[in-house]
């Protein structure tokens, strides 16, 4: 409002100057609608860059919202953002939570059927701290992209996080297991103690009768589990105490603390093929059972016992000669009906390459195992239960070829697959003790009565005969002999009773020994005259003697003048002949 | 002086004009129906009534409106830190105020970010349409709703003020980072626009109206003004 002063409108006007004309402009109406345009146009770019910047709104159930903060909690695959959570809401049965996320653009080929989304919080598993991160800046959703074609929008997240994720290189395969042990999700598994894989899942059966575990090998050692590889236990420490005495094994020690897996393959004759993903294999308690031969490799054997089976155990060795061939599978007990007797039926096994081998050919052309081990049944080979371990009284069965026994009837089970008998021999304690048995009857059998009767009335006559001659008064028969004529007649008659006693008992030994002593005598007789054989060899050794001694001074003087020869020999030139100087 | 409205003498009735730069007062060629004018002393460009103010006023008042919708979508800041990327838009901004206890700045920052921009919106077009249907309704209840508006219009800046502020300050490289959102820019542009708007319009021409409506054939001059 200009501050004309309104009553005196002309006086003042007059004073006031005139504006200068200008020439009429016309601009600024057109200027300012640019400013409009302008905006709308900036408006739209950005609306058109938020609306492609926009990605699909996904919704993910969790069994808890723990951590979760809507417009807050980022979802991340590898550690890049590629949406937000958006909303966070109960789902409609009140049994899980719904998560609502806006993912970012680009994001659709992210989200497959198999994608898999997990909440990242701090846990401790497999041995292994993860998520320490989210400590401080909270929980994020972890996403691991599916391979599948089809693409989905509504997921349900894991409860913990997948120890493998799709992408990792390697193979999976399945293990089936009668019990899980102290194996978890994340346990490691070895091959020959090197870290190359681990525990992904563990379920049970469909029919609850064992445990299903699916483990991954990481990609530089997958070809390492072949169709005939062995997985076992290998958890903590495995001390077992059997007919070999006392093992010990252990694996790392985080297995030792955690449990863990370890497979093995043995050797084959020819390569086997690696295994295909997803090939399920068997869970082995430990790596002894783990690596026993396969069906296809193994001889049913039966035997029937008939002692105590006390210390033999299934799994227990069946050796020849000490070599291990087979083993123990069961033991029982039965009543044969026809021999009317309890008997123990073993069932064993044996190794077919190892009988095979043993016969000097494992070639296609070889005979059988069964063929062989027939011909040495027929041969004399036997079962006989022996003590492995006396400290244990473990024991196992021994084959042994026995000779001397009648040769046994042919094989009574010739059904086709029923498996092959073998005759047995009596323990080795057993056998002992029936010779210690026999030795004792045959000892029984001696008439010790008579002999002992036999023998004191020979020792009395014995004696009576002493007596008599001890009673013959010899020494006065002699002096009186040489005294008195007069008892002459009284002594010969004595005498001659004396020599007829005498003549019945010594006579004939007297005789012999006269004898005896006549062919001494000639003896002695001939080896003193000049002519005996006696004679002559002595001369004949005494001449060598001499001849020795001139050998033995032959040798001193060549060795005074050349004690080298010792060393260096005789030399060529030195013409003396030691002939019996070398020694 | 107190007199009904029509019934004043203006300056533009007796056909004079203050200059805009210097102020000194001038009277315009008798005849210039449609012609400019400058002043004598200093040059300027000479105006009875702002130059085609309901037109410019319309037009900054629709950009603001446009540019008012990206500006509370989109965010107006990005905060990084070590633990992820945050984007905050204005109400997000709010609501995290509110929720954080601090209820007196959720509401000042709703009020001055939220508030006075769509107040100054509505409140301009009120005016404009006023102005442009000749109402003569209470003129100077809708000239103080003119200068509330004028000055409550600055306080809209206190968002922008802050984001360039941390943007400026919170530079700790993979620490914590902040950078102003697109949505900064859109709404620094509403605040500037809505200021424009209201600079250019002309709150004369409340009054103009007012006297012309009793006696609808009294003056031209408004009219033209309007053109």
């Amino acid at each position: 409002m200009n501050d004309t002063p309104p009553p005196s409108p002309a006086s003042a006007a007059d004073e006031i100057p005139a504006a200068v004309a200008l020439p009429r402009r016309r601009r600024n109406l057109q200027l300012v609608w640019l400013v409009p345009v302008l905006a709308a146009l900036i408006a739209l770019v950005l609306g058109v860059r938020a609306w492609v910047d926009s990605g699909p709104v996904i919704t993910i159930r969790f069994p808890s919202a723990e951590g979760l903060e809507p417009g807050k909690t980022r979802i991340r695959y590898k550690s890049v953002d590629i949406g937000t959570v958006k909303a966070v809401r109960l789902s409609a049965d009140h049994r899980a939570v719904v998560v609502v996320a806006e993912m970012a653009n680009g994001a659709q080929s992210l989200l497959r059927e198999d994608t898999r989304f997990w909440v990242v919080r701090p846990r401790f598993a497999g041995g292994e701290l993860t998520g320490v991160s989210t400590l401080l800046s909270g929980a994020f959703i972890g996403v691991d992209v599916g391979k599948s074609e089809t693409t989905r929008r509504d997921f349900t997240g894991l409860d913990a996080p997948p120890s493998i994720t799709t992408d990792e290189p390697g193979r999976e395969f399945v293990l089936h297991s009668s019990d899980l042990g102290s194996i978890d999700v994340g346990s490691p598994v070895h091959y020959r103690r090197i870290n190359v894989g681990k525990v992904t899942a563990i379920g049970l059966d469909a029919d609850g009768r064992g445990v299903n575990l699916r483990i991954f090998v990481h990609t530089p050692y997958e070809g390492l589990v072949t169709h005939n590889t062995r997985f076992w236990h290998a958890s903590g420490v495995d001390l077992s105490f059997d007919g070999g005495g006392i093992r010990l094994q252990t694996q790392s020690l985080v297995s030792v603390l955690l449990g863990g897996i370890a497979f093995g393959t043995p050797a084959a004759a020819v390569p086997v093929a690696a295994a295909a993903p997803d090939y399920v294999f068997t869970l082995f308690a430990d790596e002894a059972r783990a690596m026993k031969r396969s069906d296809s490799e193994v001889m049913p054997l039966l035997a029937y016992f008939k002692e105590s089976m006390r210390g033999l155990a299934p799994g227990a060795p069946v050796d020849f000669r000490g070599v291990t061939v087979g083993e123990v599978k069961s033991v029982e007990i039965n009543f044969d009906t026809e021999a009317r007797e309890i008997r123990a039926p073993v069932q064993m096994v044996l190794y077919r390459d190892l009988i095979r081998a043993s016969a000097g050919g494992s070639g296609p052309d070889a005979p059988s195992a069964e063929a062989l081990l027939q011909r040495a049944i027929a041969r004399g080979l036997r079962a006989q239960l022996r003590i492995g371990n006396l400290i244990t009284g473990q024991r196992h069965v021994a084959l042994e070829f026995a000779r001397d026994l009648p040769v046994p009837k042919p094989p009574a089970s010739e059904v086709a697959g029923a498996p092959l008998e073998i005759p047995t021999l009596p323990g080795g304690l057993e056998d002992l003790q029936a010779t210690l048995t026999q030795i004792a009857k045959t000892i029984e059998r001696v008439p010790f009565d008579e002999l002992a009767t036999d023998m004191r009335a020979a020792l009395k006559s014995l004696r009576a005969l002493l007596d008599k001659t001890g009673q013959l008064p010899l020494s006065d028969l002699t002096a009186e002999l040489r005294g008195t004529l007069a008892s002459l007649d009284v002594a010969l008659r004595r005498a001659d009773q004396v020599l007829r006693q005498l003549d019945e008992t010594l006579a004939p030994g007297l005789g012999a020994a006269i004898s005896e002593t006549r062919q001494t005598m000639k003896a002695a007789n001939e080896l003193l005259t000049s002519d005996a054989p006696a004679q002559q060899d002595l001369r004949n050794a005494l001449q060598e003697l001499a001849r020795a001694a001139q050998s033995m001074r032959e040798l001193t003087d060549l060795l005074q003048r050349r004690p080298d020869v010792l060393l260096r020999g005789r030399p060529a030139d030195g013409g003396e002949a030691g002939t019996g100087g070398k020694r | 002086m107190k007199r009904a409205p029509g019934s004043v003498p203006t300056a533009a009735a007796a056909g004079l004009a203050r200059c805009h730069a210097c102020g000194q007062l001038s009277r315009l060629p008798a005849a210039a129906g449609g012609a400019a004018a400058a002043c004598p002393r200093c040059g300027a460009a000479l105006h009875l009534r702002q130059p085609a103010s309901v037109a410019r006023t319309w037009a900054y008042l629709s950009a603001a409106a446009v540019l008012y919708v990206p500006a509370n979508v989109l965010p107006v800041m990005k905060s990084g830190s070590l633990f992820g990327v945050q984007e905050d838009t204005i109400l997000s901004g709010v609501v995290f105020l509110w929720r954080d206890g601090s209820w007196f700045l959720a509401a000042l920052v709703f009020v001055a970010s939220i508030v006075v921009p769509l107040a100054k919106l509505l409140a301009l077009s009120f005016l404009l349409l006023g102005v442009q249907w000749r109402s003569a309704w209470q003129p100077q209840w809708r000239t103080r709703l003119y200068r509330i508006i004028e000055y409550m219009g600055r306080w809209s800046m206190l968002d922008i003020y802050v984001v360039t502020l941390l943007a400026a300050l919170v530079q700790l490289q993979s620490l914590a980072a902040i950078q102003a959102g697109p949505g900064a820019v859109a709404f620094g542009a509403v605040v500037v626009l809505t200021m424009l708007a209201s600079q250019s319009f002309d709150p004369r021409l409340i009054w103009d109206a007012a006297a012309a409506a009793p006696a609808a054939t009294r003056k031209p001059a408004p009219t033209e003004a309007v053109r």
